[in-house]
């Protein structure tokens, strides 16, 4: 009776602590929500005070004219091109890797090195590079950087997830008459197909939540979603109620993307090293 | 074979192009004085440029910045991300609820949550400094202080990679036989004792990865402290790559600049390779 009481105890014990650490963990998102829907006036006269009218004045404010549109468009494309050329471009490279071993560790690692690479290590060529080709502030620009980013976290996740693939499935086409070429299209691509999306995914999150390289390949025209939050910070008497609504929207992507990438997270972040 | 070679062309061309040109372009600068601000001006000063980095207060200063970063925030968050997956384990019902939340912040651009966090953190707006003042306390300046202002970047660094961490550690705790903790339970073993010398001997693979993950990219970051602080207040925060940036971006120095770069990027591979050494791909 006592020790059940005890285990009862135990468990709530559990919930309770997990609850405070969702509040902590929901405190800047909550926090953000609330100063978005204060109004400038209310923002100014007592920030803090939970008391006032919601109201949506600082998102009318945050999404009028071109600019935020323009902004997100861009964050949008330059996030879908540079996750579909990365895949496309490492698809092949993957299968080889994961089905003949071509490379073998070797490869893997030069690859994934690639990706530990500090932005800022490649800033100054890169740089230089744009500013040679007059590309500076276009997708172009962008794209570059942002393929040496997704290249190799898709390389390394398509790879663990083809070599997932029974060879046996594969060898069958090949004696049915099938090229290698069809054997990957009609059976490793189907069987796969979740890996290619749940990657596509990844790559689409690191290309929107990236910082660095719009922050100095950028200007007004190409400009992206984070460098364009940022960019409030420099004014001299913040907008926080603008601030704040930009960072909602900016957020309501990745929200639905977390729910289509949760149960691959482990897998996705550690890069196929590791699998739930 | 050699059709199968052609296949590593598209990835290897475009990481050898981009990836590794880049890095023998910033070796062949770092020999040189060249300033974007004064484009006429190149000169030969063979290893001068690391001379002066070597010498300069700001290099060490920077790189002390970036290590103690480092050395705040992995024990912490290792601390923190496996005590909740062992939490998250032993629940029952609502295990998949809370794993929702608690991932959270992952999938954040760090640049849009540190200003998130700018709004806890400020005295204006932060919702701590108000109830703390309720109490009658007096909060710290977060980041205007260059006593806090690391810790507070540490805080919202912990906020978002703890989740990476429990992650990994789950899945690791998820992959044990249950019977080994069953047979420990019936020896009669104490949970510390168990935890001690059954779960964290059997987690040690997902540990090593976490910590070397964790370490290799808390010494890349720059955006969370770029937003955060800009390096301030008085240098407390600037790690190597904010120091990198300033020298490129504010000074315009390529030269020093690149210098700088190369020096950052040994530390790097220094981690990586115990990296490799350590975790199989």
């Amino acid at each position: 009776m006592i020790s059940n009481l005890i285990r009862i105890l135990k468990l709530s014990l559990l919930y309770v602590i997990l609850t405070i650490f969702c509040i902590i963990t929901l405190l800047p998102l909550f926090w953000t929500f609330i100063i978005s829907i204060k109004s400038p006036k209310d923002l100014a006269a007592a920030p803090v005070a939970l008391a006032f009218r919601p109201s949506l004045e600082n998102y009318q404010r945050a999404l009028i004219g071109v600019r935020f549109v323009k902004f997100f468009q861009n964050s949008f494309v330059i996030a879908i091109t540079s996750a579909a050329i990365a895949i496309i471009l490492t698809v092949p490279t993957a299968y080889v890797s994961a089905r003949f071993g071509v490379g073998g560790q070797f490869l893997k690692q030069w690859i994934l090195s690639m990706w530990f690479l500090p932005p800022v290590v490649t800033a100054i060529p890169i740089f230089i590079l744009m500013q040679f080709l007059k590309i500076l502030d276009t997708y172009l620009a962008l794209l570059i950087p942002y393929l040496l980013m997704n290249m190799p976290f898709s390389f390394l996740l398509l790879a663990s997830f083809i070599q997932e693939v029974p060879k046996e499935l594969e060898e069958a086409a090949l004696v049915d008459g099938c090229s290698r070429l069809r054997a990957f299209w009609k059976i490793i691509f189907p069987l796969t197909l979740p890996g290619f999306l749940i990657t596509f995914a990844f790559c689409f999150m690191f290309a929107w939540n990236e910082y660095f390289f719009a922050l100095i390949l950028t200007g007004t025209k190409r400009m992206t979603l984070p460098v364009h939050i940022t960019s409030y910070l420099s004014i001299h008497s913040i907008a926080w109620g603008e601030v704040a609504a930009v960072g909602i929207i900016m957020t309501v992507p990745m929200l639905i993307l977390l729910i289509v990438i949760q149960k691959y997270l482990v897998r996705g972040l550690t890069m196929g090293a590791l699998q739930s | 074979m050699n059709r199968r070679l052609l296949l590593l062309i598209p990835t290897v061309s475009i990481l050898l192009i981009f990836g590794v040109t880049p890095l023998i372009y910033i070796i062949y600068e770092s020999f040189f004085n060249r300033n974007l601000s004064m484009p006429w001006h190149v000169e030969f000063i063979g290893i001068a440029n690391y001379v002066s980095a070597l010498k300069s207060s700001t290099f060490w200063h920077s790189l002390k910045v970036s290590l103690d970063y480092l050395i705040r925030a992995l024990p912490i968050q290792l601390f923190l991300g496996l005590g909740i997956a062992l939490m998250l384990y032993k629940l029952k019902y609502g295990a998949g609820g809370y794993k929702l939340i608690l991932s959270l912040p992952l999938v954040l651009s760090p640049a849009a949550a540190a200003v998130m966090w700018r709004l806890i953190f400020d005295p204006r707006t932060s919702p701590i400094n108000y109830m703390v003042s309720m109490i009658g306390l007096r909060a710290p300046t977060w980041l205007g202080d260059s006593t806090v202002a690391l810790w507070s970047v540490v805080i919202v660094d912990t906020w978002q990679w703890t989740p990476f961490i429990w992650l990994v550690l789950l899945a690791g705790l998820n992959a044990i036989p249950l019977d080994v903790f069953e047979a420990a339970q019936i020896d009669g073993a104490r949970p510390l004792l168990i935890l001690r010398y059954i779960t964290l001997p059997l987690l040690k693979p997902q540990i090593t990865l976490v910590i070397l993950f964790r370490a290799l990219t808390l010494l890349k970051d720059f955006d969370k402290i770029f937003v955060l602080t800009a390096g301030g207040p008085a240098e407390a925060t600037e790690t190597l790559s904010l120091h990198t940036y300033y020298s490129i971006f504010w000074w315009f120095d390529i030269g020093y600049g690149s210098t700088l770069a190369i020096l950052y990027l040994i530390l790097v591979i220094i981690a990586t390779t115990i990296l490799f050494r350590k975790v199989k791909l």
